[in-house]
Formats: C-alpha cells, sequence, structure tokens
C-alpha cells in the first residue's frame, strides 16, 4: 500500500472521484415498430467532486439519474461523453492491474439485499469471496478477515453467522452482510445505492449508524444515494440534489436543508410531512400544480414545474451551476 | 351511536406448512366513527396489512380469523353470507391498494374501469351516469379528462394512483381502507396525494383506516393512530397526543428511528434499536426482547391496556395510569 500513501500526499487536493461533464444516454426500444425510437438522456453534462473522506449525499427522485451515476462510478456502465475519473484516472481507460486495484478498492452496496446476495451461498462464502478473487491474505487467514468485518457491521457473535444462508437472516441483516462484502476489501470508495429503502426505520437507522461509523472509522470516500432529503442531512456532509440528470444544487448539507436556493429542492422540502419538520411553517411554494409545456430545447430542466421561472431565459438557456460563496452552488438564473 | 366500524378482539393466524401456525394479528379492537381517520402504524409483519384485508373480506386462503367481530354500522362482516359481502364491498367500503401497476388491469382504459366497477355494485346505473361520474371524479382528483380513454402504462406513479383513489370512491363508500397509498411514490407526489386524501376525506366525510409504516405520513393524515408490534395493538389515542407524549417505549422507539430534517448524526444511538430474534411466549410483552425497561415481570406476564388520556390508552406494564413509561435514561 505504499504507493497509496505517496499518492495521496502528492494529491491532497484531487478528488477521489470526479465526473467530467458527464452524459449517459439509453436508447429505449419502441416494441418493434416503427418509429417507436427514444432516447432518454439519464445523465446531461454533469459535473462532481467527491472528496477523500467526506460521505457525499445524491439526493433525487425516482428516475433522475442517481443509479445511473453510481453505476457509472464503479465501472458497471461507461459515459456517452464526457470523463469519470478515480483519483484522476479515467475510469474508462483502466485495464490489467490497474483496473483490478480499481475494482477492489471501489465497492458497492445495492438498494435490495433480497437479490443483491446469492441465495446458495453462506454468509462466510458471500463475504470471503472477494479476497479470494482478489487473492488477498492465505485461506487460512481469509475466516478471520471474514469473522473481523461481521462484527464491525454488528452481526455478533460473528461465528454464529458464518455458516448461515441469506434465507435465514432478516432484511437489516443480510444488508450488513452487503456491506460486509463491500468492506472486506477495505475499500477507499463505498457507493451505497438507497441501501435502506427496503428496510424498517429502526433497521434503516442502525444501517446508518454502521455506515457513519465505518466512515470515521476507516476514512473511507462515501457516496450515499437517497430520494430522502431527511436522510441524506442526517448522514453527509455534502449534499447534491439532482433533477432530470441536472445537477441543480449542491453545498453542505446543513446549508443545503437550512437555507435551498434552487426551486425543486425548495419544492421538495415544501413536501415533507410536516411531522417534525423544524421549519414547519416554512413554505416556498415553488411547484406549479399544472406543469408549462416543454421548453423544446436548452431550456432549464424545471422549466416546466417551476413557479418563479423567468418566461423568456429560463425557457430558452440552460442555467449553469454557480455559487455566490464558492462552497454552496445552484443552478438557476433566479439565485444570480 | 353506533361507530361506523367497531373491531372487536380479533385475532387471525396463519395456516404454514407441517401445521404450523403462526399469529398475525392478536386481540385487536379499535372503532372509528363517521368521518374520522385512524392510522394503523408499524413495521414490516406487525399485522397492519392483515387487518385491512379481513375488512375489506380479501385474506389469502390460509389465513383463519380466530376470534372477533368486525362491525361496520353494527353489522358483523364476519357473520354475513358471501352475497352480501360482496354488494357491501366496494359500495360501503373500498379500498386503495399500494400505487402498484397490478391494482390496475393493463388491457381495458382507465376510465372503462371504473365505468364497469360503477355498474357492477349498482346495477340499476345507466352507462352514461356512470360515464358522467366518473368524469366528475377525475375532475376531482385533478386528472385531466382526456385520460378517460388512456391505458393504466400510459399514466405516470402519480396519475394511476390518483385513479386508484378516483375507482374506491366511485361507489360513495363509507368507509376507504388505504393499505400503504403512498409508499412507492416519490415526495412530491406522495404529498400531492395526502392533500387529495385529505381533502376528499373532509369534503365526502368518509372514515379512513390509514395503514402504513410511516409516521410522518400519519400524523400528517390521521384523527387518531395505532401503533401495532407483533399483532398486537400496544399504543392508541389521538394522533397529536400520541405523537406529543408516547407512552409505550416502542412508540418511542418508533419516533426515534424516524429521521426528519430536525435531526443529526446524534441519533444513533444503538439503544433505541435493539433487534431481537428471540421467540416471545404469549403470556408475555412481545415487546420486551427489544424494551430497554423490560423486568422479568414483562417477559412473563402479558401487559394490560393502561389509560393515559381521554381515548389514549397504553399496553405496558411499567407504566401506570396517566403516568408513561419513564423516558429513556
Amino acid at each position: 500500500m505504499s504507493t497509496t500513501t505517496m499518492t495521496q500526499s502528492q494529491t491532497q487536493a484531487m478528488p477521489v472521484i470526479r465526473l467530467e461533464r458527464v452524459t449517459r444516454a439509453y436508447h429505449t426500444g419502441g416494441g418493434g415498430f416503427a418509429g417507436g425510437h427514444t432516447i432518454v438522456t439519464s445523465l446531461n453534462e454533469v459535473d462532481l467532486d467527491i472528496h477523500a473522506g467526506e460521505i457525499f449525499g445524491l439526493v433525487g427522485e425516482s428516475g433522475s439519474g442517481k443509479t445511473t451515476a453510481a453505476r457509472l462510478m464503479v465501472r458497471l456502465e461507461h459515459p456517452n461523453h464526457g470523463r469519470v475519473l478515480y483519483h484522476g484516472e479515467n475510469v474508462a481507460k483502466l485495464r490489467g492491474k490497474k483496473l483490478k486495484r480499481f475494482r477492489r478498492r471501489v465497492q458497492m452496496i445495492f438498494q435490495d439485499p433480497y437479490q443483491s446476495l446469492n441465495p446458495y451461498q453462506s454468509v462466510q462464502h458471500i463475504v470471503e469471496e472477494p479476497l479470494a478473487i482478489h487473492k488477498l491474505g492465505l485461506p487460512a487467514q481469509r475466516q478471520n478477515k471474514v469473522i473481523e468485518t461481521l462484527t464491525q457491521v454488528g452481526l455478533t457473535p460473528s461465528m454464529t453467522y458464518l455458516h448461515r444462508y441469506p434465507h435465514q437472516l432478516s432484511g437489516g441483516q443480510r444488508q450488513r452482510v452487503a456491506i460486509a462484502r463491500a468492506l472486506v476489501l477495505s475499500p477507499d470508495v463505498l457507493i451505497a445505492d438507497e441501501p435502506t429503502s427496503m428496510l424498517d426505520a429502526s433497521i434503516a437507522i442502525q444501517i446508518y449508524g454502521i455506515l457513519s461509523e465505518v466512515q470515521r472509522r476507516r476514512q473511507v470516500t462515501m457516496l450515499f444515494i437517497t430520494h430522502s432529503l431527511a436522510a441524506a442531512h442526517f448522514l453527509c456532509d455534502r449534499i447534491a440534489v439532482i433533477y432530470r440528470g441536472h445537477i441543480v444544487e449542491i453545498g453542505p448539507a446543513k446549508s443545503v436543508i437550512a437555507d435551498p436556493r434552487h426551486p425543486y429542492t425548495q419544492a421538495l422540502l415544501d413536501a415533507l410531512p410536516r411531522f417534525g419538520h423544524p421549519w414547519g411553517e416554512r413554505r416556498f411554494d415553488t411547484l406549479r400544480e399544472i406543469p408549462r409545456s416543454e421548453p423544446a430545447t436548452g431550456g432549464c430542466p424545471f422549466f416546466s414545474r417551476c413557479v418563479p421561472a423567468d418566461l423568456d431565459l429560463c425557457r430558452q438557456r440552460r442555467p449553469a451551476l454557480k455559487s455566490r460563496d464558492g462552497i454552496h452552488s445552484s443552478a438557476c438564473f433566479l439565485v444570480e | 351511536m353506533t361507530p361506523l366500524l367497531e373491531i372487536k378482539d380479533l385475532s387471525i393466524d396463519y395456516r404454514g406448512g407441517r401445521g404450523r401456525r403462526t399469529t398475525a394479528v392478536d386481540d385487536v379492537s379499535f372503532s372509528l366513527s363517521k368521518g374520522e381517520s385512524l392510522g394503523l402504524v408499524g413495521e414490516s409483519g406487525s399485522g397492519k396489512s392483515t387487518i385491512g384485508a379481513a375488512i375489506m373480506g380479501l385474506l389469502p386462503g390460509n389465513a383463519e380469523i380466530t376470534s372477533g367481530q368486525i362491525l361496520f354500522n353494527g353489522e358483523d362482516l364476519l357473520r354475513i353470507d358471501a352475497e352480501r359481502l360482496r354488494q357491501m364491498r366496494w359500495k360501503h367500503v373500498a379500498m386503495i391498494f399500494q400505487a402498484a401497476m397490478n391494482a390496475l388491469n393493463p388491457i381495458h382504459r382507465v376510465g372503462d374501469q371504473i365505468v364497469e366497477a360503477i355498474r357492477v355494485h349498482e346495477p340499476d346505473t345507466t352507462p352514461e351516469d356512470a360515464r358522467a361520474r366518473v368524469s366528475t371524479l377525475f375532475e376531482q382528483m385533478g386528472i385531466a379528462l382526456e385520460r378517460l380513454g388512456h391505458f393504466p402504462h400510459q399514466y405516470s406513479g402519480g396519475m394511476r394512483q390518483r385513479a386508484i383513489i378516483a375507482m374506491a370512491l366511485a361507489c360513495n363508500p363509507q368507509l376507504v381502507i388505504a393499505d400503504e397509498p403512498t409508499t412507492a411514490l416519490d415526495v412530491i407526489v406522495q404529498d400531492q396525494i395526502l392533500k387529495t386524501i385529505r381533502a376528499l376525506q373532509q369534503k365526502l366525510s368518509i372514515g379512513i383506516v390509514f395503514i402504513s409504516h410511516d409516521i410522518a405520513v400519519v400524523a400528517d393524515v390521521c384523527h387518531h393512530v395505532a401503533v401495532m408490534y407483533a399483532g398486537q395493538i400496544v399504543e392508541i389515542g389521538p394522533s397529536a397526543e400520541v405523537f406529543a407524549t408516547p407512552g409505550h417505549p416502542y412508540t418511542r422507539m418508533l419516533l426515534g428511528a424516524h429521521i426528519t430534517l430536525a435531526d443529526e448524526g446524534g441519533k444513533l444511538t444503538d439503544a433505541v434499536c435493539r433487534i431481537a430474534d428471540t421467540a416471545v411466549s404469549a403470556s408475555a410483552c412481545r415487546f420486551a426482547p427489544r424494551c430497554p425497561h423490560a423486568t422479568s415481570q414483562c417477559t412473563q406476564t402479558a401487559p394490560q391496556w393502561i389509560r393515559q388520556g381521554d381515548n389514549h390508552w397504553i399496553r405496558c406494564a411499567m407504566t401506570t395510569e396517566g403516568k408513561p413509561c419513564p423516558p429513556q435514561p
């Protein structure tokens, strides 16, 4: 690992993960009949930096492109345009040893622990397999590593879990196994894609506890993908709000919630149930009940739903992310 | 005055393989007046959906009602014959299902499906009258009328859920069971649907049993709340009171685990949410293995109902009347 330490000191300011004008579009077949073919742009010229040791929250509704961003970062897919950089290196160009190292250092936790674990493998097998694949440690030592990792995710006494199968575990326990499988390789980036959306609240909060403990102890860089502003605010250092493939606001978690600048972020906050809302009376009323017609091309992605939109400017031009203070940015002409 | 819905001592078992039985609902009682809403909250497996299905007479084949009554306007739905129940269902008691593709038939136009629902339950209605009623419902739900002729796959998730609500309201029911009606929806759509439900409930004075795992949603929509744990109601009362002064340790745990914008990282205490997979005997408090206050008494005797306020009751042996279980040390 000596090389890692060296590069880390050399590249103090370099983000661990960087998206540079990343666009990812999918072709949807029209079922075979003529003319049904369309292109859906899932991410549109997204720029994003995730820095060493932070928990970064990507918040958006279903279909906003947040899972696509995660899949690009772990190289399950490639962008159509733009680059994904890991410690400054283009992920798409990684080959051979470097690629294998990347695969070891960047780990993902998926949403559904009922589907992400192989039902025919025991917990020991599931958590040990990554070590075997990457030829880490002697086979005899691997079990100790597995036990240590299971303990860290709160599956104790770990010995009693080794020979259990996923169907013998609850949803929360399965998600802990999935976290252990990701952690066993000592990654420096952990990407968690809605890790608690299938779980009850009392289990979800335990998973948050594990994730923040892991981050604190191991200084892992973490991307936390969620549809919940409250969860992102709770767990993350910084938040980006994504709407229809565009990052519309990004900044320190507290600042984005206390001082939201983009009308879409404001609409999301308005929509939260008032229960336990610290700003119970605060309302922005930025969301149009009946959408306007979509701008032809190039307008603001939120134009059709935005109450305060400027009918000329916002229809014709797409705002870039800009910041008044250098740390909290939003992509809205009205804020400038 | 007879309440709109009164559930008395309801217990439901599920039969498993090899003669195994699981009690999903254990001695549940509550009542609901006309125009009121009651939220059933609890985690998955607590039995809340089973109660909803039992009211609708839609329990799966391996479920068995072992005791109790479900009185709708004083008439026991468990004792009436199948034909009468079929007539009551949808006309008087309707259900809003979770926003899923399969609550609507994919090969029929949405408008036609609702017209069909009306004409099955009210055979005297002419097709024209039924269509006019569906148009009014769509207007109330905020769906454009041209959508009547579209198929479910042409609807967005939120619009489909509105159509499902329109279908539930088609025959002017007095009671609606809403089972996680906004769970699969994004927060903005959820907010719009909840507003619609609240507005319609006031306007039409429907009784609603609102089943949800999300206490914030229940707090927003419901007059009363019943908190369920492992098949039993452990706390019941006016929702403002229950959420402001929760008496049962489980209610407190649920509230503690619910993350709001007011919370910061400090909430992550392991004690609030202990896991337990140990089975509990019927003559004990179900929550005892997870409860920070449990004593040997809790594992030996089933707790009795203790009054906390006017209509606020909890089932916890560690409390005395008017005094909730002491807060977490």
